[in-house]
């Protein structure tokens, strides 16, 4: 389990808390933040503190901190940004030691001389702070609502973490509307010292906390993060919603690997491997919150869809195929156990449909049964309304038999139709029970619970450990590092890539033609001619790839084309020869390699190479280190997997092969750190058996500033 | 008629430009030459001469050999044959390429002195030919009687120099020569057989030539490969502000930016872009590309960095694509006017 810092107890459970900045006036933040307190019926001294005024709502006002009784557990500071330092290291002085500082005009401004006066004045007393820049705290389990947000939070289950103010603000007005509960509220702002991780460690631990909500709009330290909701994810779910995408930037993308990866596909990835639930819209957000707050997991696969319309029972069969909810189809099973509750035209098929013929006593039947069936792991029910029924007394049916069953398997209603419906769905989730307006939400909700019921019990093993001269790699690396090179030439890429394990095609370099034309004639045509030069990034562009070639003459044009263009487009590069390579041939190309993620470290891809990858982006990504199931779920992952699988009565290609590599380069991306973008493109993947060969690979290594970088001759 | 070695005072001043206008202007029959390649064509492992093909387009197919270059690199000529052996290769070649001409133009490589170390060089043509040598002069006024002055000095008795051709020439420029250049170049017996001015159609690149020499991606929009561009804006600023700029509303532009730019790929987007070149490999949304498609502007992709990219296009030389019909008849009209056809090929 996560150990959380017990310092932030004193921010969500502090026994007095003190306001500076505090106001009489209405309108004014400093006003909000005592009334909340007080409204919130929080047990604890309020003590706000303003020079201006004697009394605010009723409770004395100080005039300065060195006024107070005692020091307080908590400070908040509500005053203009030029004196929140000034008041900080008073409050300091006279011995507060935990702070909410709401003020704006900090980093957010541009203004970090200021943010780091602050920082420093916390290290200088040991103290902390939330923020600058935040709405404030919210604590269920001390009643406490330190926000100038909405006054009548409704307590809960669910905590809420918030990198935007406004937002945040937003979402705590949407769950009064949406009648969840929150344990607890913290907005997080320029994180000059308490950060989301701290939050997030906080709520993993806090008993009271059932499911954590992110809304975040950038992920500084991604991996740290990343270990970290692995580790709360284990024991509650967390639904991040994450807006904008990352910008890195740091690293200039070289490679197909760096340029794919600095997208937002990235951050997905992780999350998905640290089993975070991410929701695209609030909408989502909020009615996953709902099913992960109040229902448990369902222990096997095989929905059943319960529904008094067939219109309704495909459109939610049609959202389950969307959401990766398998439905349950043993025909017998359901027949035997569902044909006695259903009216005469009703199908026990899945979806179960009991027909508008069927009545709410047969619905609450037929729920019965669903209910007390081992064999049915989860129901999704739909209600459609009718002239002839009552929807308030369907729903009051559902609540008395769920009464019974409380906490058994997992459910979620949706219920359509006229006047009434909102009042039925209401008294549903009055009584925990996630009920929706249409049967999609329903059906992306228990989609939501089947995904992390998926992670929790999959046991993707742990990463290969494999026996690599890694010592022969960092000599190659710094041997380039030493002659100024950024992108190691083509025999150093290839002998990394042995050492790890990777097959290749038959190879010999060639200096010159004659040795060309030997080397050809050695490993029989067809043959490749790659030009060789560290300054020569991509060959292919340059005319300085030629395939194919099936004989002598058509070595010596593709060897004297090489060189010219070569030299036309490069006069100052270093040629060092051409290499010869055999043909690969009846194989497809793949693309595998990592890249350096600012925020997340080494990133694995896996994508088809050629069109594929360059237009279509079929690629999938990983943050390493990776299992060998984590491998093969990447291959399965791309859309054009059935390719790899023989579609369309082709070769089936060796697949296992694939998955070696992918975990291979995921070690090294793990073991080295002077490696910053690598590529096999394209890895030849040969049929089933055969294995994957490397054909063009490509490194980026890290700048050695302590050797003299030659100059730049690329494109010269 | 003694063979014409055609040369110049530096590379691209406009050898094939003034040997294509001779040709377009003279009923003799023709043959065309060029030993060491410089403008290299590899297609169905093949290699050309792009101003062979050229050549072969527009005054017949008579007028080339199959076997009219030696080569495109010094380090295939130089190990397929021993120093001793070019002279003799070069005269085999040029005696097959000759035979039923009345003139072949021999055309050099780059400039007067390159290929040297290959023994392919314009003087040592010329002596192994038995050639005369027009010189192709191009810059201002100073470059241009200095260079020829040069080169003029070099051939002492080695070769025989019909004259010069000043290529590209400004109008101002043209003053100056006319007033002071030629008068230096007759005071050292250098003929000037002709003032071509400078012709921005035949500057005038396209998108299919940078398609072409950059070996980039044609990612969309495909029927406008043909667009011309006239002029070249890199894509630093924001959409909003670039639209600000003048530059922004020409005709006929190229625009240069990364591939993740999309505000300023879609404000670019409009009848008056020539094409975009996305730099850094990146491909930008299916919709921009569906966008282009209607619109019929091409947007290309490159692997190299945007400076890189905008650095490889300034350098760009505008080549004579075979195809190009509007630069025939202008090459033609122009040589027509201002070149002494009679003398050049008299000598």
């Amino acid at each position: 389990m996560v150990v959380a810092s017990k310092e932030l107890e004193n921010l969500f459970n502090p026994k007095s808390v003190a306001i500076i900045g505090a106001s009489a006036k209405e309108d004014s933040i400093g006003y909000d933040l005592v009334h909340n307190l007080k409204l919130s019926n929080y047990k604890g001294d309020i003590l706000p503190v303003n020079p201006k005024y004697d009394t605010i709502l009723g409770d004395r006002c100080y005039k300065n901190v060195g006024e107070l009784p005692r020091p307080p557990d908590l400070t908040i500071i509500a005053v203009r940004a030029a004196i929140v330092c000034e008041a900080v290291e008073e409050a300091c002085k006279n011995g507060a030691r935990m702070f909410i500082v709401i003020s704006s005009g900090f980093r957010e401004v541009g203004r970090l001389d200021r943010e780091n006066e602050l920082i420093n004045i916390l290290k200088k007393y040991g103290a902390r702070a939330l923020g600058p820049n935040v709405f404030g705290v919210y604590s269920a389990s001390s009643e406490m609502n330190a926000t100038f947000g909405p006054p009548n939070v409704r307590p809960g289950n669910v905590g809420l973490i918030s990198q935007s103010g406004a937002l945040g603000v937003a979402l705590m007005g949407k769950s009064v509307t949406e009648n969840i509960g929150l344990s607890a509220v913290i907005s997080i702002g320029n994180e000059a010292d308490i950060t989301e991780r701290e939050a997030l460690a906080y709520l993993g631990n806090d008993s009271a906390t059932k499911v954590i909500f992110i809304y975040m709009e950038g992920c500084k330290d991604g991996r740290n993060f990343m270990e970290l909701a692995t580790e709360v994810s284990k024991e509650k779910p967390i639904i991040i919603i994450k807006s904008g995408s990352s910008d890195r930037g740091a690293l200039a993308a070289a490679s197909h690997t760096g340029s794919l990866a600095g997208s937002d596909r990235v951050f997905d990835a992780a999350i998905k491997q640290a089993g975070v639930l991410r929701a695209v819209s609030l909408d989502d957000a909020f009615n996953w919150i709902r099913i992960l707050a109040d229902m448990p997991l369902p222990d096997k696969e095989g929905a059943i869809i319960l529904t008094n319309g067939g219109g309704v029972g495909v459109m939610a069969s049609d959202s389950a195929e969307r959401y990766g909810v398998s439905l349950l189809d043993d025909h017998e099973m359901l027949e035997r156990i569902f044909r006695a509750s259903m009216p005469e035209y009703g199908s026990t098929k899945n979806p179960v449909d009991i027909t508008g013929q069927g009545r709410n006593e047969e619905y609450g039947t037929a729920l019965e049964v669903a209910l007390g069936e081992k064999n049915i792991p989860a129901i999704v029910g739909l209600y459609c309304t009718q002239a002839t029924m009552d929807v308030m007394a369907f729903a009051g049916t559902v609540v008395n038999i769920l009464e019974k069953w409380k906490g058994s398997k997992p459910l979620a209603f949706s219920i359509i139709g006229g006047s009434g419906v909102s009042g039925a769905i209401k008294l549903l989730n009055d009584h925990s029970i996630p009920c929706y307006e249409i049967p999609d939400h329903a059906m992306s909700a228990m989609g939501a619970i089947y995904n992390r019921w998926r992670w929790l019990n999959t046991d993707i093993g742990q990463p290969v450990q494999y026996d690599f001269d890694m010592d022969a790699i960092h000599e190659i690396i710094r041997k380039a590092q030493q002659k100024g090179q950024s992108q190691l030439v083509e025999s150093d890429c290839a002998e990394i890539l042995r050492i790890a394990g990777l097959d290749f095609p038959q190879t010999e370099v060639a200096r010159n033609l004659g040795e060309a034309l030997e080397a050809a004639e050695r490993m029989g045509y067809p043959v490749v001619l790659k030009i060789l030069s560290p300054d020569i990034v991509h060959k292919t562009e340059f005319g300085g790839v030629k395939l194919n070639l099936e004989d002598e003459m058509e070595l010596r044009v593709a060897h004297e084309s090489i060189m010219a263009e070569a030299r036309r487009h490069f006069p100052r590069a270093d040629i060092q020869g051409v290499s010869v390579t055999e043909m690969v041939t009846d194989a497809i190309e793949t693309i595998v390699g990592f890249s350096m993620d600012a925020s997340f470290g080494p990133v694995i891809m896996f994508g088809m190479g050629g069109i594929y990858v360059e237009v279509l982006k079929d690629v999938a990504f990983r943050v390493a280190p990776i299992t060998r199931i984590d491998s093969k779920r990447m291959v399965k992952e791309i859309a054009s997997y059935p390719i790899l699988t023989g579609a369309r009565g082709k070769e089936i290609r060796d697949i296992g092969s694939i998955v070696d590599a992918i975990s291979r380069i995921s070690y090294l991306a793990m073991k080295t750190s002077d490696i910053l973008e690598l590529e096999v493109n394209p890895l030849m993947v040969l049929g089933r058996g055969k294995g994957c060969k490397v054909v063009d690979s490509r490194i980026t290594i890290k700048y050695d500033t302590k050797f003299t970088r030659k100059e730049e001759v690329v494109n010269k | 008629m003694k063979p014409l070695v055609i040369t110049s005072t530096r590379t691209a001043a406009g050898k094939t430009t003034v040997g294509l206008g001779i040709g377009l202007n003279t009923s003799l029959k023709l043959g065309y030459f060029k030993p060491l390649g410089d403008h290299l064509v590899y297609s169905k492992k093949h290699l050309m001469d792009l101003d062979t093909i050229v050549y072969s387009e527009w005054l017949g197919q008579d007028c080339i050999d199959e076997e009219c270059c030696m080569g495109f690199d010094s380090q295939k000529i130089t190990s397929h044959w021993i120093p001793e052996e070019v002279s003799g290769v070069l005269k085999k070649m040029y005696d097959q390429c000759a035979e039923g001409k009345d003139v072949v133009f021999v055309e050099t490589g780059r400039n007067f002195s390159y290929g040297g170390m290959m023994g392919l060089d314009s003087v040592t043509m010329c002596k192994a030919l038995g050639a005369d040598m027009l010189l192709v002069a191009e810059g201002n006024v100073d470059l241009i009687v200095d260079k020829t002055l040069a080169v003029s000095k070099c051939l002492e008795n080695n070769a025989n120099l019909v004259g010069v051709v000043i290529n590209k020439c400004d109008e101002n420029e043209r003053v100056r020569l006319e007033e002071v250049g030629i008068q230096v170049l007759e005071k050292a017996n250098i003929d000037v057989l002709g003032i071509l001015p400078r012709q921005p159609i035949l500057e005038r690149i396209d998108v299919d030539q940078i398609l072409e020499k950059l070996s980039a991606k044609l990612v969309a929009g495909s029927e406008g490969e043909k667009r011309r561009v006239d002029t070249v804006l890199v894509g630093a600023l924001t959409a909003l502000q670039a639209m600000k700029m003048p530059k922004f509303h020409q005709k006929n532009k190229l625009v240069i930016t990364g591939g993740d730019r999309l505000d300023l790929i879609f404000a670019s987007l409009s009848p008056e872009t020539s094409g975009i070149l996305l730099t850094n490999n990146i491909v930008p949304h299916p919709k921009v590309m569906a966008k282009a498609d209607e619109l019929g502007i091409p947007i290309l992709s490159v692997p190299m960095d945007t400076y890189t990219t905008a650095k490889a296009v300034h350098k760009m030389i505008a080549d004579i694509a075979p195809s190009d019909t509007e630069k025939k008849e202008l090459i033609k009209d122009m040589a027509g006017k201002e070149l002494n056809v009679k003398s050049i090929l008299e000598g």
